[in-house]
C-alpha cells in the first residue's frame, strides 16, 4: 500500500487530547458530585435501599457500575492516549495494519470474562426472584387504575356478608401500609391501561397489566419511614400524577391502622364536619366513593376515603394532605391533576346544578373527609 | 410484469435482479404471516362464547388417526406436486407419459382426504369438557354453549379447497414449461387454468365464511372469529393479488406482450403463487387440522 | 403504449421542479432524503426544546400534559421514523451506487418510490397536527392504551397509518438495496472488498426485511381492533395486551440496529482516510455487523422485563443481550485499532467520529446495566434509560451522520464545509449533548420515571433538570452553527476537487458532483482501496479531459408513476382515516385511490426504460 506520508498538513496544535476530554470530564465531575449528594437524600433514589432486596439490587448494581467504570476509565484512556500519541505530524507515517488476531482474541475474550464477571450473579439473582413467598408473608394486592392505585389486604376486612367466615379484603387507596421486618408478597393488576408498581427504596417495579396479573419479587422492608412509589409505565393524561406514599411501620402500628380503617369512625368532632358528612351523601360523592362503616357510602369507581385524614397525601400521592389542598381538589381538582377523570370539580358546576358546592359546602366536607383520622 | 425490451444485465452473482427481488419480498411475506400465524396459535383456546353443537364422547384414537391422516396427506401432497415439477422440467419428459402415475396419485390424494375427513367430520368432545372449557351444557343435551368456536370448522370442505389451491401451482409449473418450450397455447391455457383454481379457492373461501358469519361467528365475536378472519382474509388478499397479476399476464400474451423471452417474468410470478400456496398449507395445518382435532 | 402525449408526457428533461418530482437519480434521491430529513430533525427538535423547557423545573405549566404526550410521542416517532431512518438513506441512496461501481440502484423507479412514501407517510403522520389530535401514546404505543376506549382521539389512527406507509418505504428500499449490492458490484468488487458501510447498508437491509413485516401485523391487529372491533388487545375478551409488546419488540429490537449499523459502517470509512492506515479486522468488523444483526432478533424481550415473564424467559433474554455486547465491543476495539499508529488528521469529519465511538461506548455501557434484570427493575421506564437510548441514537447515530455529511458534502456539492465552523459545530454538540443526557443517568438513578411532564418539588429533581434545559440550548446553538456551516459553504465554499480528504474508495474518484451516469467506465477492483493502490488505474478514465461527457452510456428516463402510486397509496390510507368518520365517503376514496394505485402499479410495469424521445440528458 503506498499512501503517501502526510506532508506539510497543518497540525492544529491546540487539538491534543487534553482539550479533547477537558469539557465532558469536568461536567461529569461537577454531576457526579451533586449526583453524590443527592443520592442519600432524595426521596425517590434508587440508591438508598431499605429493604433486604432493594440492597441486593443496590449491590449488583454497583458491581455493574464499577466495572462499566474501568471499562470506560481503560476505553478513554487509550483513545486519549492514541489520540494524542499518534496525532498527523511533518514525517509522520502510519503503519499499515491490517489487523492481528491474537490481538482481536484477546479483545473477544476480555468482554466475555467481563460479562461472566457481572452476568453470573446477574443470572442468579434472576432465578432467586421466582422464590416462592414465604408462609408468613403479608400478602397486598395492588390494582391500578387510570391514575390511582387501589391498595387491597386480602383476608383483613371486613366480614362477608355473603360467605360468613370469610372475610373481604381491606381496601384503601394511595398509601401502602407494610410492617416493617415482615416480607411483603404483593400481587398486581389493572382494570383499564397497563400501569406498573415502584417503590425505589423498597423494591424494583413491575408492570400492572390487565388480563396479565403479576406478582412481585418479594421483601422485607427493613427500617421504618414513609417512601415514595410512583406509577412507572405511561398510561396516558395523567401519568405523572400518579404517584403513592408507602408507610413501612411496626407491627403495633400496622395493626392498630388495619384495625382503625374498618372501625366505623366516631361522630364528627365538630358542627362543621357534621354538615360535611351530610353533603358527602348529599353531593353523590358516596356513588363513587367507599367509607368503612358509613352507611350509603360504597362507591367502588374512585378511591375509598376511609381514614383520610390519616394519609400523608390526596390525589395519588402528589400534594400534601392540608385543607387548603383538598379544598381545591374538591372545587377544582383539574387545576392540581388536569386530565382526572370521572370526578366533577365541584366548585366549578354551575349553581343551578345540584351537585354544584359552595365554598363554605366545600369547607364543611374537607373537614369532615380529613377529621377521621387515628387520634 | 412484462417489460418491453428484455436486456438481461450482468450480475456479480449471475442470479437475475428481479427474481432476487421476488425472494428478498417473499422473505419479507414469510415473517408477515409468521407473525399472524403466530398471533393465532398465543390466542388458541382463548376465545369468548359461541353456541355450538357437540355430540357423543370423542374417541381418542379417531384424533390420532385423524391428525396423522391430515399430516401425511400434507407431505404426499407435496411429494406429488414436486416430483410432477421435476419430471416435467428436469427430466423433460411429456405430460402424456405421465397420465398413469398422475393419476395413480391423485387417486392415493383423494383416498387420503377422504379418511381425513371421515375422521374429522365430527369433532366431538364430553359433556365434562364442555363445562372445562367453560360453557355451559344446554338441556337438550346436544349442545354447548360453548367457549370454543373451532367447530365451525369444516375439514372435508376445506380440504378440497386445499387440493383446488395445491393444483393451481401444479397448473402454474404446467404454464411456466409450455412458454419455456414456446408452446404459447399451451401457455395460455395453463396460466388461465391457474387463474380459475385461484377463483375457485376464493369461492370456497367466500363460501366459508359466509357460512361462518351465519352461525355467529364474527371477526367481533371472539378471538377466534379476529384471528381467523384477519389470518385467512390476508391470505386471501394475497391470492386475489396474484390472481390479478396472472390474469394480467394472459391478457399481455394474447397482446403478444408475453413470449418466450420472457419466461423469466413468469416464473417471477409463478414464485410468488408458489409461496401463496406454500402458506395455505401451513394456515390449514395450523387452524384445521390441529385446532380440529385438539381441543384447546 | 400510446398514451404520452401533452400532460401526461413522459418526462425526460434533467432540469426543472418536475425534473425532481420524476426523478429516478440515486443520487437526486439521495439528496431529497437528506433535505427532509433535516427538516425532519429541526421539527422534532422543536418538540424536544420544548419538553426540556415544560421540565425545567418542577410544577410548571408550559403546556398541559395532553400536548406534552403529544410532544414526546411525536418526538420519539420522528426521530427513529422521519429522521434517522431516512438519514441513513440518504446515504445508501448517494453513495452506494458508487461505493460498488455502479450506474445506480438495481430498481431506480422503485427507489424514487420508497422516498415519495417516505415523505407522504411523513405528512400524513403530521397532519395530524392540524387537526390537534397528534399521537399521544408514546412511540412504542403499548396496548391497550391504543385502544379506542383509552385513546379516543385519531392520533393513534395517523399514527398508524403514517407508519404502514412509511413501512412500505423501508422494505422497498430494503428490497432494493439487497439486489443492488448483491448483483450490481463491479468487477472484482468482491463483499470482503466492499467498504464496510456497504456491507452495513447490506445487513441493514436484511433486518429490515425481516423485522418490518412484524410491526405491520403488529399495527393491522391494532387497526382491525380500532375500526372493526376485533379483540386481539382485548383483555375481557381473553387477549393478552403483551402480545403487542412482544410484536413490536420484536420488529423493535433490529430496528435499533438499524438505527446504529449505517453509523457504524460511516465510521469504519471515514476512520481509514483520516488516519493514512486500513481499518483494523476489516473481516471482524463486518462479521461483527452480521452476528449482531443476527443476534439482535433474539434479544427483544429485554424491553419487557417488567412485564411478569417468568424467570426463564427473564434469564434467557438477559443471557443474550450480554451476549450481543460481545460483537460492539470487538468494532470498537478495532476503531481503536485503526487510530492506533495511525497518523490521525483532526479533520471535522473525525472529529465527529471519535465522537461516535466514544458517546456510543458510554451508551453500550449504559445498556448492558439494563441487560442485568434486577438492576433493570429500578432502571427501566426511569430517565436512566433514557440516557442510554440518547446516548447511542444521539451520541451514536447522530454523530456518526454528522460525520458522513462534513465527509461527503464535498463528494455531492462540490464545495468544502469549513473548518473552522465545523470545529465549532462539533465541540457545541458534544458540550451540548453531555450538559442535556448525561444528567439523565443521575437523574433516573433519583427516580425520575420517563414520561412525565411535571414533577413535584418535593422530588428533589429541580436543579438537575434546569442544567439539563440548559444543555438543549448549546445544542440548538451547535445545529445553527451547523446550519450556517452549510449555507455559506453552499453560496460561496471552496472548491473540493474529486478526493479532497485523499480518500481510498470508488467514490472519490469521479467528479464531485458525480456526472449523473456516475463512472465512464465501470473500474475493476482489485483491493479495498482502490485509490491507494500503487498505479491504481481507478479514476484514469474519469479523469478530466478524457470524459467525454458520458454520450455512450444510456441512463434510465425520470418517470412519474413512483410518485403518483406513493400519493395514491397515501391517499388510500388517509382514506381509511375518512372512513372511520364517514363510511361512505371513506369507501369512494378508499376505491378512488385503490383503483388509481393498481392503474399505476400496472402502467409502472409496462413502462419502458427508455423513451424513444428521450433526450438522454449529458450532464
Amino acid at each position: 500500500m503506498g499512501i503517501p506520508p502526510s506532508t506539510g498538513l497543518k497540525v492544529q496544535r491546540n487539538m491534543t487530547h487534553r482539550k479533547f476530554l477537558r469539557g465532558p470530564v469536568m461536567v461529569g465531575l461537577l454531576l457526579l458530585l451533586v449526583a453524590v449528594l443527592s443520592a442519600c437524600t432524595n426521596p425517590q433514589t434508587t440508591f438508598s435501599p431499605k429493604s433486604d432486596t432493594a440492597q441486593s439490587i443496590q449491590t449488583l448494581y454497583l458491581l455493574v457500575i464499577v466495572m462499566a467504570s474501568i471499562v470506560m476509565v481503560g476505553f478513554f484512556g487509550v483513545l486519549g492516549f492514541a489520540l494524542f500519541r499518534f496525532r498527523d505530524r511533518p514525517g509522520r507515517i502510519a503503519s499499515q495494519t491490517h489487523g492481528n488476531t491474537k490481538l482481536e482474541i484477546i479483545w473477544t475474550l476480555l468482554p466475555v470474562a467481563v460479562l461472566i464477571i457481572i452476568g453470573a450473579p446477574a443470572l442468579i439473582a434472576v432465578a432467586g426472584s421466582a422464590k416462592a413467598p414465604d408462609e408468613d408473608a403479608l400478602h397486598i394486592n395492588v390494582v391500578g387504575h387510570q391514575w390511582w392505585f387501589e391498595v387491597q389486604y386480602p383476608g383483613m376486612g371486613p366480614e362477608d356478608p355473603n360467605n360468613p367466615g370469610e372475610r373481604l379484603p381491606l381496601i384503601t387507596a394511595n398509601e401502602v401500609h407494610l410492617p416493617v421486618g415482615k416480607q411483603i408478597y404483593v400481587t398486581l393488576e389493572s382494570v383499564d391501561v397497563i400501569h406498573s408498581f415502584w417503590i425505589p427504596q423498597l423494591i424494583g417495579k413491575t408492570d400492572m397489566i390487565p388480563g396479565h396479573p403479576n406478582e412481585l419479587q418479594t421483601f422485607t422492608p427493613q427500617e421504618v419511614g414513609v417512601f415514595y412509589g410512583q406509577c412507572a409505565e405511561f398510561c396516558g393524561t395523567a401519568h405523572s400524577h400518579m404517584r403513592f406514599r408507602a408507610v413501612v411501620e411496626s407491627l403495633g402500628d400496622f395493626n392498630e391502622w388495619a384495625v382503625a380503617l374498618q372501625t366505623p369512625p366516631a361522630d364528627p368532632a365538630s358542627e362543621l364536619a357534621a354538615a360535611g358528612q351530610t353533603l358527602f351523601l348529599a353531593k353523590g360523592c358516596a356513588a363513587c366513593h367507599t367509607i368503612y362503616g358509613m352507611p350509603g357510602a360504597a362507591g367502588k369507581m374512585g378511591p375509598n376515603l376511609t381514614l383520610l385524614g390519616d394519609r400523608r397525601t390526596i390525589g395519588a400521592g402528589i400534594v400534601d394532605n392540608t385543607d387548603e389542598n383538598l379544598r381545591q381538589w374538591i372545587s377544582n381538582l383539574q387545576e392540581i391533576k388536569p386530565g382526572a377523570l370521572h370526578m366533577p370539580s365541584f366548585g366549578l358546576l354551575p349553581a343551578e346544578n345540584p351537585q354544584h358546592m359552595s365554598d363554605a359546602e366545600i369547607r364543611a366536607v374537607s373537614a369532615f373527609l380529613r377529621g377521621m383520622a387515628l387520634n | 410484469m412484462a417489460h418491453v425490451e428484455p436486456i438481461e444485465e450482468q450480475t456479480s452473482t449471475g442470479l437475475n435482479n428481479r427474481k432476487l427481488l421476488m425472494w428478498a419480498f417473499l422473505g419479507s411475506d414469510c415473517m408477515f404471516f409468521g407473525a399472524l400465524i403466530s398471533t393465532f396459535m398465543v390466542y388458541r383456546g382463548r376465545s369468548g362464547t359461541s353456541i355450538l353443537q357437540f355430540h357423543e364422547a370423542h374417541d381418542a384414537i379417531k384424533d390420532a388417526i385423524g391428525i396423522s391422516v391430515g399430516t401425511l396427506s400434507i407431505i404426499l401432497i407435496l411429494l406429488a406436486v414436486v416430483a410432477f415439477a421435476v419430471n416435467l422440467i428436469v427430466m423433460n419428459r411429456g405430460v402424456v407419459k405421465q397420465i398413469i402415475p398422475a393419476v395413480l396419485t391423485l387417486f392415493v390424494i383423494v383416498v387420503i382426504f377422504q379418511s381425513a375427513w371421515i375422521a374429522g367430520h365430527h369433532p366431538e368432545f364430553t359433556a365434562h369438557e364442555c363445562t372445562e372449557m367453560g360453557g355451559i351444557v344446554l338441556p337438550d343435551n346436544e349442545s354447548c354453549e360453548l367457549i370454543l368456536a373451532e367447530n365451525v370448522l369444516d375439514i372435508p370442505l376445506t380440504s378440497i379447497s386445499t387440493f383446488v389451491l395445491l393444483m393451481s401451482s401444479l397448473s402454474m409449473v404446467m404454464a411456466l414449461a409450455a412458454l419455456e418450450r414456446n408452446n404459447l397455447p399451451g401457455f395460455r391455457t395453463w396460466l388461465t387454468a391457474t387463474c380459475l383454481l385461484g377463483v375457485a379457492f376464493l369461492g370456497f373461501q367466500v363460501f366459508e365464511f359466509n357460512a361462518f358469519l351465519q352461525e355467529g361467528l364474527t371477526p367481533r365475536e371472539n378471538l377466534f372469529g379476529s384471528t381467523f378472519y384477519v389470518l385467512t382474509g390476508f391470505h386471501g388478499a394475497h391470492v386475489t393479488l396474484g390472481v390479478l397479476w396472472l390474469s394480467s399476464l394472459v391478457v399481455a400474451s394474447f397482446k403478444g406482450k408475453v413470449t418466450q423471452k420472457s419466461a423469466l417474468d413468469v416464473e417471477i410470478a409463478g414464485l410468488y403463487w408458489h409461496f401463496v400456496d406454500i402458506v395455505w398449507i401451513v394456515i390449514f395445518s395450523v387452524i384445521y387440522l390441529i385446532g380440529a382435532y385438539g381441543i384447546g | 403504449m400510446a398514451a404520452y402525449t401533452g400532460l401526461l408526457k413522459r418526462p425526460v428533461s434533467p432540469t426543472g421542479v418536475w425534473s425532481w418530482l420524476t426523478t429516478i437519480d440515486h443520487k437526486r434521491i439521495g439528496l431529497l432524503y437528506g433535505v427532509t430529513a433535516l427538516t425532519m430533525f429541526f421539527i422534532a427538535g422543536i418538540e424536544a426544546v420544548i419538553m426540556r423547557l415544560q421540565l425545567s423545573s418542577s410544577d410548571q405549566t408550559l403546556v398541559s400534559p395532553e400536548i406534552y404526550n403529544q410532544l414526546f410521542t411525536m418526538h420519539g416517532t420522528t426521530m427513529v421514523f422521519m429522521v434517522i431512518m431516512p438519514m441513513g438513506a440518504a446515504f445508501f441512496n448517494y453513495l452506494i451506487p458508487l461505493m460498488i461501481g455502479a450506474r445506480d440502484v438495481a430498481f431506480p423507479r422503485l427507489n424514487a418510490f420508497s422516498f415519495w412514501m417516505f415523505l407522504f407517510g411523513t405528512l400524513l403522520m403530521h397532519a395530524s397536527f392540524l387537526t390537534m389530535s397528534a399521537p399521544a401514546m408514546g412511540w412504542f404505543a403499548y396496548a391497550p392504551l391504543t385502544s379506542l376506549e383509552y385513546s379516543p382521539t385519531n392520533g393513534v389512527d395517523y399514527w398508524v397509518l403514517g407508519l404502514q406507509v412509511l413501512g412500505i418505504a423501508s422494505m422497498a428500499a430494503a428490497f432494493n438495496f439487497v439486489v443492488t449490492i448483491i448483483n450490481l458490484r463491479a468487477p472484482g468488487l468482491t463483499l470482503m472488498r466492499m467498504p464496510v458501510f456497504a456491507w452495513m447498508t447490506l445487513i441493514i437491509s436484511f433486518l429490515l426485511i425481516f423485522a418490518f413485516p412484524v410491526i405491520t401485523i403488529a399495527l393491522t391487529l391494532l387497526q382491525f381492533d380500532r375500526w372493526v372491533g376485533t379483540n386481539f388487545y382485548n383483555a375481557a375478551a381473553g387477549a393478552d395486551p403483551l402480545l403487542w409488546q412482544h410484536l413490536f419488540w420484536v420488529f423493535g429490537h433490529p430496528e435499533v440496529y438499524i438505527l446504529i449499523l449505517p453509523a457504524m459502517g460511516i465510521v469504519s470509512d471515514i476512520l481509514p482516510t483520516f488516519t493514512r492506515k486500513p481499518l483494523f479486522g476489516y473481516p471482524a468488523v463486518v462479521f461483527a455487523g452480521v452476528a449482531i444483526a443476527f443476534m439482535g432478533f433474539g434479544v427483544w424481550s429485554h424491553h419487557m422485563f417488567t412485564t411478569g415473564m417468568g424467570a426463564w424467559a427473564n434469564g434467557v433474554f438477559s443471557f443474550a443481550t450480554m451476549l450481543i455486547a460481545i460483537p460492539t465491543g470487538i468494532k470498537v476495539f478495532n476503531w481503536l485499532g485503526t487510530l492506533w499508529g495511525g497518523a490521525i488528521q483532526f479533520k471535522t469529519p473525525l472529529l465527529f467520529s471519535i465522537g461516535f465511538i466514544s458517546m456510543f461506548t458510554l451508551g453500550g455501557l449504559s445498556g448492558v446495566m439494563h441487560a442485568i434484570v434486577p438492576v433493570d427493575t429500578q432502571q427501566q421506564d426511569t430517565y436512566f434509560i433514557v440516557a442510554h437510548f440518547h446516548y447511542v441514537l444521539f451520541g451514536g447515530s447522530l454523530f456518526g451522520l454528522m460525520a458522513g455529511i462534513y465527509y461527503w458534502f464535498p463528494k455531492m456539492t462540490g464545495r468544502m464545509l469549513s473548518e473552522g465552523i465545523g470545529k465549532l459545530n462539533f465541540w457545541l454538540m458534544l458540550i451540548g449533548f453531555n450538559m442535556t443526557f448525561f444528567p439523565m443517568h443521575i437523574v433516573g438513578v433519583l427516580g425520575m420515571p420517563r414520561r412525565i411532564y411535571t414533577y413535584g418539588a418535593d422530588q428533589g429533581w429541580d436543579s438537575i433538570n434546569m442544567f439539563m434545559t440548559i444543555g438543549a440550548f448549546v445544542i440548538v446553538a451547535s445545529f445553527l452553527a451547523f446550519m450556517v456551516n452549510v449555507i455559506r459553504s453552499l453560496q460561496s465554499g471552496d472548491p473540493a476537487g474529486d478526493n479532497p480528504w485523499k480518500a481510498a474508495t470508488l467514490e472519490w474518484s469521479i467528479s464531485s458532483p458525480p456526472p449523473h451516469y456516475n463512472f465512464v467506465e465501470i473500474p475493476t477492483i482489485t483491493s479495498r482501496y482502490p485509490l491507494w493502490e500503487k498505479d491504481h488505474s481507478v479514476g484514469a478514465a474519469q479523469a478530466h479531459g478524457h470524459d467525454d461527457g458520458g454520450h455512450a452510456v444510456h441512463m434510465p428516463d425520470p418517470s412519474y408513476w413512483p410518485i403518483v402510486l406513493s400519493a395514491g397509496i397515501t391517499m388510500l390510507a388517509g382514506g381509511l382515516l375518512i372512513w372511520k368518520w364517514h363510511q361512505i365517503l371513506g369507501f369512494t376514496v378508499i376505491s378512488t385511490f385503490g383503483l388509481l394505485a393498481l392503474y399505476a402499479t400496472y402502467r409502472w410495469a409496462f413502462e419502458p426504460v427508455n423513451e424513444p424521445n428521450s433526450e438522454e440528458p449529458h450532464q
